[in-house]
């Protein structure tokens, strides 16, 4: 009875720790995705490089330039965060390129291959999806 | 130019839809998939969302891992799905059919984005107070 108990235990604790999300483990992943504006303005869509330690998620993001001064046809922007069961949340902010430097907070729901959620800006707000495929 | 992105998007997913049809009859899964989240931290309900376009007009049905409601048979919640797509922006309603005891309606607003023959939805929920986002990704082969 107590190897079954034991057993029984160690099948949850598999289970568990199968169930974990993706960014729970170590490690750097690129994930594809796209915001949209709450406006209904077109989507941007953009290459997300998450590198994670424990629960600290930082990284950087390429997006083409859909807005700015026009001097790039790209922007880039570091991301810093944190992931922990089943949330995402991190901040985004703009590396100066285009003349952007500002910051953007997104938070979601995270699994093993997607993350989706909501963003927001001063005076902008939207959602958001990503996917890797590793 | 964004009316030509928008076009091209409500293009690509009528082919897509058309394409599900042709693989429904097929017997080949025809089907969305995807997941709707809470803003609470709880896990993702992933579910299959199966639609076909008819103009801006969208109809499907969609089947969900039950995570509410008096246990189904199959621990399965269904509901159908009544809507439309005006270029990149896709919303529908999407109503309980009973199972579970479940037959309410919840609202959602999307955006599509099509990348080659993969293409993917995602936006927000909302029933009364309660708000979350979702998404939905299919690859038309």
């Amino acid at each position: 009875m107590k190897n079954l108990v034991w057993m029984i235990a160690l099948f949850a604790a598999a289970a568990i720790a199968c169930a974990c999300p993706a960014l729970a483990a170590d490690g750097t992943v690129v994930w594809k995705g796209a915001y949209a504006y709450d406006d209904g303005r077109p989507p941007v869509q953009f290459t997300m490089t998450v590198a994670t330690k424990g629960k600290s998620v930082t990284g950087k993001i390429e997006e083409p330039a859909t807005f700015g001064d026009g001097t790039s046809e790209k922007l880039f922007a570091k991301i810093t965060g944190t992931a922990f069961g089943f949330t995402v949340s991190f901040k985004k902010t703009y590396d100066g390129t285009g003349g952007q430097t500002h910051t953007v907070a997104y938070k979601g729901t995270v699994d093993d291959k997607t993350m989706f959620g909501v963003w927001g800006a001063t005076g902008f707000a939207g959602t958001w999806y990503a996917r890797t495929e590793k | 130019m964004s009316w030509l992105r928008a076009a091209i998007a409500a293009f690509a997913l009528s082919i897509a839809l058309g394409q599900a049809g042709t693989a429904a009859a097929a017997g080949m899964s025809p089907e969305w998939v995807g997941a709707y989240g809470y803003e609470d931290g709880r896990k993702a309900v992933a579910f299959y969302l199966s639609l076909s376009q008819n103009g801006e007009i969208l109809t499907g049905h969609i089947e969900e891992t039950q995570t509410f409601g008096r246990r189904s048979e199959d621990d399965t919640l269904r509901a159908k799905v009544v809507g439309s797509v005006d270029g990149h922006r896709v919303r529908f309603t999407k109503t309980y059919d009973g199972t579970g005891g479940q037959s309410h309606s919840v609202t959602y607003n999307g955006t599509l984005v099509v990348e080659g023959e993969f293409m993917f939805m995602f936006g927000t929920w909302r029933l009364g107070p309660d708000v979350g986002s979702w998404f939905a990704s299919v690859t038309a082969d």
